[in-house]
């Protein structure tokens, strides 16, 4: 599996200080993300420290998470990343995505849930560990839980020497699903609404130990329905397993809020809070990467590099992007705005609220600049079209691989192929490699 | 230095003297020689038992040659080796010192990460002060082993520091303190005991254990290891002032996400309040998690500290109240019961306060507590509004439509390839073929990556046979080879043995054969099997048609293709062999099939499909007769019965489910099941009995073959699962698609198949035939007393728990089959009470609560008696009684 290594380097470690009635959760921040002086991104106390903690504490369990192991892997392959904190003017966001690529959290606090001393724009790594995780469990309602979001978080930086030094191989695929998740989320539409009692019942029917088997979520009579066949409106949900974390946290809920992209089978699972909301976004299997699903590549075969440069020189730490205003700033064509917006997604400079239904500002603390070229599909259908492998024809295209020919033509509902990528996954993973390098044929001869 | 001579001083001498041999040699000249000894390693000590090699080379001590590995090798070369060796004659010290090896520390290093067993061999190298001890966790995975055990213990080190690393290292799968004390050998002392041990004889601080035992439970670890640590604590036996002063650490526990630490939380809570009585408001802030626990035992108690403390402190009435409503998410009436009980005695009567709290509930209760509820919160309870049945609706066949063109059928044939699951597919991309792949052949281009990837699914099919079945065809129409020859070259490759002669597939593969058969000849005709419709039939119009569409062209049809579309002929269907010469024998065929009167022979298969589509269905000797012996379904009619009997291990402690069905006439060589007549070939399997296969599209596929007369097919449902098989993808699921289709009514066999895959250990499988069951008792093809009768076998038998039809129903009574399961447990009881299945109390729960929702009461007879016969006390008794009183009261 090809990895990148990526070193976390922590001036201290993260901690969580109980004293006088006061608990102060102190995060420290990713020097090699955020240069010296000034890596104090937030101070600030939590409103509602039961939930906040609860919250936070499932984004690190799901960073911890490895909900399928393949066979012959041993888990220790891939260490605990640690989460993502963007802070900016309208959300304080903790994000992480587990070991195994299936899942993906994230913590949103708005300006109600804090009350902030400190705040500097900005996106990094915080040392989140096991020991955090246990020390947050006591964290209850009347708690004053305060957050500090800082390089120098606990105090104890001596000489600029870096304390907490780990090196962890992070694979492409895991950063990459990362980045792409943003865009499966931007597919997804709103499924069903549960209230909190419903949402109770139906997360304490489900397993607790490991379940890959195939469920489909609906809403009867305003309780969840749940059938081993699939029907109209019905979510699928397989792994459910996953969804334990929610079990913890859902009583303090106003009720759950179900997503799904009919396409790729991905799901978005939110307790809303009012002030704070957790996410959940789970892949169709919970074998399969959000890298895989390739929801970009077409958009990043067509996209004018100038647009996403116009694009990007417009992002300021926005909440939410909002398209039109980019349009008509940038002078671009809505569709192209948006297709700039998931390429940019794909290179992690921006996340998608759902609860929103935008994209906002961020920019992931990692080295996304390889993962261009190394998205296998986008470079075998390069070298597809470098050798001149695609001949045009009057119904699609001809793309020749190796000793064999595959027929790329169109139907009802777009691109079909002959290979086995595609005779496989049909539409719901994105586009296969001889698409792509038709669509780049096409682009080229316009 | 000769290779030779280096061989013979580690074959010839004993290891100490080997070593003092090599030695003597330099490094270098030992070097070149490594590739030799691990040879000799690996075929006479690594491989020792296999007896290999001549005996020449045989070492006279295999330590020796281990010597001589590390004599040889460098560290990669013995990490590679996978297991390394150290020689158990000679200390390993020894042998670094003796052959001034450096690679020590790296041994150390990669022993006691990779293989903590190892850590006691290694110890020797830190002990000797040839490597300093690693400090990695891997250290104290080794006292979790067994190393400890067989070299013993530095007490000094393991009190000082390593003992307090217990607590934060949890360890995994095959390493970890719960394993260590669980599987621990008789007379060897758990690690339990050793540290309470160690604290009694004063080597250990015991309040500082107690503290770790807790600082380990708030850490993340895994239900099953976590368990270590709570029954550690709790062997500590910590005295009341050891739990009041721990009382804050209990209190936080609760909110633990492993049940069973909420559990052992709850007992020191309940224990420190006993002593010393905690601060109210606090009490109830930590108990909310428990209070909403999945675990009875744990809201029960949570809810029993709530009722102390609002005793204690009046004030925090209001909060405890708001804290009581919580525990009313629990699924059990008892606990809903024990919750309303409490908010009622601390309200006082006035539950205004929590009225709009207990509003959200007053539709999750059970039905039996929804008055009360709705009485508590100021409304009125919505009688049977939970249960309302799904209207019935019967399932529409949808008529399956051919493809259109030779790219579909291209771009089909290629799907299916990949992804065989449904069987409508695979007909019709074989059907495609038929009638497209004449025209297909003509473009090479087009077929390539067909061809491709054809060839790479016949050999690697992954254990499915009808991927098998259509690579082969795939490849067949691409080198324009007939399926036979094809096949005979590639005999004996799995993929081969995928499709032999006792199973389905390979009347699938000699259907296909045919069709490629008359492709390769350029014909374009339709398959005569592909099934009409999503009920699998075919209409007896539209097979005379297309027999028709062959005579039109000179075609003759294969047998098999014909067999298969008789096999699933709607005969009740009109039809009439006008057109038709009778002249051939597929025409007599399916005209006998139809219910004309014809004469018979020769072809077996052909006859027996025919026999097996006409209507009604008689005995007719002349069928049976052109077989040379009786079978069941070829010209007799198969009588099979469900047999469930327990069978218990001869110690008595395990017993298993028996399921068997005997089947009239016998199948010659059947033995007691099934299973052993498809475990040898035979060529004349009939086509009716031949085994369905194990995968999902095998059975799948499987399913479609007879789909009017599904029976055969449902007792190797019945004879093909294994209750406590688990699977991501379940094959027997597969079995259970012919309820979902329009189909014939389920007879009995069928509703044991129901009745069976309720109650098995995978619930991907029990939710699903929950769902059949529903789908099919709500339009109307299972009948209430067929299906009671089969849940009866299997509950008699005693060979399955009762909880899992209990959760069945529940699961048929929320999808809206209420009224169903009602009458479905009313039926069940109906036996005598020394017959009386264990757990039954909870079946007539349910019954009692669907009774009081839907407004009804029980009225059988039958039902009454057997209720009435249930004596004794528990909860069987206590609903027994219970329903016995709405019946008293309705009547």
């Amino acid at each position: 599996m090809p990895a990148t290594d990526k070193t976390y380097r922590y001036a201290a470690s993260s901690g969580v200080h109980a004293n006088a009635g006061r608990t102060r959760l102190t995060l420290a921040t990713d020097r090699g993300v955020s240069p010296s002086n000034s890596g104090h991104f937030l101070s600030a106390r939590a409103l509602y420290p039961d939930i906040t903690a609860k919250g936070l504490r499932a984004v690190s369990e799901t960073v911890a998470a490895r909900y399928y192991i393949p066979p012959g892997m041993l888990a220790k392959i891939l260490r605990e990343a640690d989460p993502v904190v963007t802070v900016s003017p309208g959300a304080v966001r903790f994000e992480g995505f587990s070991a195994c690529c299936s899942a993906y959290a994230r913590m949103d606090l708005t300006p109600d849930a804090l009350e902030v001393s400190h705040s500097r724009n900005g996106t990094t790594n915080v040392d989140f560990g096991a020991e955090l995780r246990g020390a947050l469990a006591n964290v209850g309602r009347d708690t004053d839980f305060d957050i500090t979001v800082s390089q120098d978080a606990v105090g104890i930086t001596r000489d600029d020497t870096t304390v907490v030094e780990r090196k962890v191989p992070l694979p492409l695929r895991w950063i990459r699903g990362f980045a792409e998740l943003q865009v499966a989320q931007a597919q997804m539409q709103p499924a069903f609404h549960l209230s909190r009692i419903a949402a109770q019942r139906f997360l304490r029917t489900l397993p607790r130990s490991k379940d890959d088997s195939a469920r489909w979520v609906s809403v009867r009579g305003g309780i969840a329905a749940v059938s081993s066949r699939p029907a109209d409106g019905a979510v699928l949900l397989r792994g459910a397993h996953r969804l334990r974390l929610l079990e913890a946290m859902v009583s303090r809920s106003g009720g759950m809020d179900v997503f799904s992209a009919e396409a790729t089978g991905a799901s978005a699972w939110s307790l809303d809070f009012g002030s704070q909301r957790f996410w959940l976004v789970l892949n169709a299997e919970p074998w399969r990467g959000f890298s895989g699903d390739g929801g970009t590549l077409s958009a990043m075969v067509s996209s004018s590099s100038d647009a996403v440069a116009a694009i990007r020189a417009q992002l300021n730490w926005q909440d939410r992007i909002d398209v039109p205003a980019l349009s008509s700033a940038t002078g671009l064509e809505t569709h192209i705005v948006e297709d700039a917006l998931a390429e940019l997604a794909a290179r992690g400079l921006v996340g998608f609220d759902l609860g929103r239904m935008g994209y906002f500002h961020r920019v992931l603390p990692f080295d996304l600049a390889p993962l261009d070229d190394l998205n296998p599909r986008l470079k075998a259908a390069r070298d597809l079209c470098e050798a001149n492998a695609v001949t045009m024809t009057p119904f699609g295209a001809e793309v020749a691989s190796k000793d064999v020919v595959h027929k790329v033509d169109r139907d009802a509902q777009g691109w079909r192929c002959t290979c086995p990528w595609f005779s496989k996954h049909g539409r719901q993973r994105g586009p296969c490699k001889h698409v792509l390098a038709v669509e780049m044929q096409l682009e080229r001869l316009a | 230095m000769s290779e030779e001579k280096l061989i013979s001083i580690v074959t010839k001498q004993k290891a100490r003297s080997a070593l003092e041999s090599l030695a003597a040699i330099p490094h270098a000249d030992r070097r070149p020689h490594a590739k030799a000894v691990a040879k000799l390693y690996s075929d006479h000590v690594l491989f020792g038992f296999e007896q290999r090699g001549d005996k020449a080379t045989k070492p006279r001590d295999r330590d020796a040659v281990i010597v001589g590995l590390y004599a040889t090798a460098t560290l990669s070369e013995l990490k590679k080796l996978g297991f390394v060796p150290m020689p158990a004659s000679v200390p390993i010290q020894d042998v670094f010192r003796g052959l001034e090896l450096d690679f020590a520390q790296g041994l150390v290093d990669h022993l006691v990460e990779q293989n903590p067993h190892a850590i006691g061999n290694a110890a020797p190298l830190w002990q000797d002060g040839l490597a300093v001890r690693p400090e990695s966790d891997g250290i104290i995975l080794g006292y979790y082993g067994i190393w400890h055990e067989r070299w013993g213990v530095d007490e000094e080190v393991l009190l000082s520091k390593d003992v307090w690393r217990f607590f934060e290292v949890e360890g995994g799968g095959e390493f970890s303190l719960a394993n260590h004390d669980k599987f621990a050998k008789q007379g060897t002392p758990t690690w339990s005991d050793r540290l309470i041990g160690y604290a009694e004889a004063g080597k250990l601080d015991r309040q500082r254990l107690l503290d770790a035992s807790l600082d380990a439970l708030e850490r993340d670890f895994g239900q099953y290891r976590a368990g270590w640590y709570s029954r550690f604590h709790t062997a500590l036996a910590p005295t009341k002032e050891e739990i009041a002063a721990r009382a804050d650490r209990y209190l936080g526990l609760l909110s633990s996400s492993v049940p069973p630490t909420v559990s052992f939380a709850l007992k020191f809570v309940q224990a420190a309040d006993k002593s010393s009585p905690l601060e109210p408001a606090k009490l109830l802030t930590s108990l909310e998690p428990a209070l909403q626990a999945r675990s009875k035992g744990s809201v029960l108690a949570a809810l029993k500290l709530v009722d102390r403390a609002c005793t204690r402190d009046q004030k925090t009435r209001s909060e405890a109240l708001k804290a009581v409503t919580q525990a009313l998410v629990s699924e059990d009436a008892g606990v809903q019961k024990t919750a309303l009980d409490l908010i009622e005695r601390l309200s006082d009567g006035n539950e205004s306060s929590v009225q709009p709290f207990l509003a959200d509930y007053a539709d999750l209760v059970v039905p039996s507590l929804r008055n009360r509820i709705a009485g508590m919160a100021g409304g009125t309870a919505q009688p049977g509004a939970h249960a309302a049945a799904v209207p019935a609706e019967p399932l529409q066949a949808v008529v399956i439509s051919p493809v259109e063109n030779a790219d579909e059928a291209l771009s089909l044939f290629l799907s299916v390839l990949e992804t065989p699951r449904d069987p409508f597919d695979v007909e019709r991309a074989a059907d495609g073929i038929s009638r497209f792949g004449a025209e297909l052949r003509g473009n090479g281009t087009l077929l390539s990556p067909l061809k491709k990837r054809a060839g790479q699914l016949w050999a690697r099919p992954g254990g499915v046979g009808v991927r098998a079945v259509l690579a082969l065809t795939g490849r067949g129409l691409c080198e324009g080879q007939p399926l036979a020859a094809l096949a005979r070259e590639e005999d004996g490759r799995e993929s081969a043995s995928l499709v032999d002669e006792t199973g389905l597939q390979s009347l699938h593969l000699a259907r296909n054969g045919e069709m490629l058969d008359r492709v390769l000849a350029g014909e374009s005709l339709p398959l005569l099997s592909l099934p009409g419709d999503t009920s699998g039939a075919i209409k007896a119009a539209d097979l005379l048609d297309r027999l028709q569409r062959y005579a039109a062209a000179g075609a003759s049809p294969g047998t098999a293709d014909l067999s298969l579309a008789l096999m699933r002929l709607n005969a009740d269907t009109p039809g009439s062999p006008a057109g038709l010469s009778m002249a051939s024998e597929p025409e007599r065929a399916f005209a006998y099939a139809i219910g004309q009167d014809v004469d018979i022979g020769p072809t077996p298969e052909l006859w027996a499909a025919a026999w097996c589509a006409r209507r009604p269905v008689r005995e007719d000797s002349r069928v049976a007769g052109l077989f040379g012996k009786t079978y069941p379904e070829c010209g007799v009619p198969a009588k099979m019965t469900l047999d469930v009997v327990r069978k218990d291990s001869k110690c008595g402690a395990y017993f298993w489910v028996d399921v068997t069905v005997p089947i009239a006439p016998e199948v010659e060589g059947e033995g007691g099941g099934l299973r052993s007549v498809f475990s040898r070939k035979e060529s004349k399997t009939p086509i009716m009995l031949r085994r369905c296969g194990n995968s999902f599209a095998d059975v799948a596929w499987a399913s479609l073959a007879r789909p009017g007369a599904p029976d055969l097919l449902f007792r190797q449902a019945l004879l093909h699962q294994d209750v406590w098989q688990k699977l991501t993808d379940n094959h027997t699921r597969a079995y259970l698609e012919p309820f979902f289709r329009p189909g014939p009514d389920v007879g009995p066999l069928r509703a044991g198949v129901l009745a069976y895959y309720m109650a098995v250990e995978d619930k991907s499988v029990t939710s699903l035939a929950a769902e059949a069951a529903t789908e099919t008792l709500n339009n109307g093809r299972l009948a209430i007393g067929d299906f009671a009768d089969a849940i009866k076998v299997f509950l008699l038998s005693g060979a399955l728990p009762t909880t899992r039809w209990t959760r069945g129903f529940a699961a048929m009574a929320e999808a809206g089959a209420a009224r169903h399961v009602r009458e479905t447990i009313g039926s069940i009881l109906d036996f005598a009470p020394e017959e009386c299945p264990r757990d039954l109390g909870g079946m007539l729960e349910l019954y009692y609560e669907l009774h009081v929702d839907a407004g009804t009461a029980p009225e059988r007879p039958e039902t009454l008696s057997c209720l009435a016969s249930l004596s004794g006390g528990g909860k069987t008794a206590k609903f027994s009684k219970k329903l016995l009183t709405l019946a008293k009261e309705a009547a």
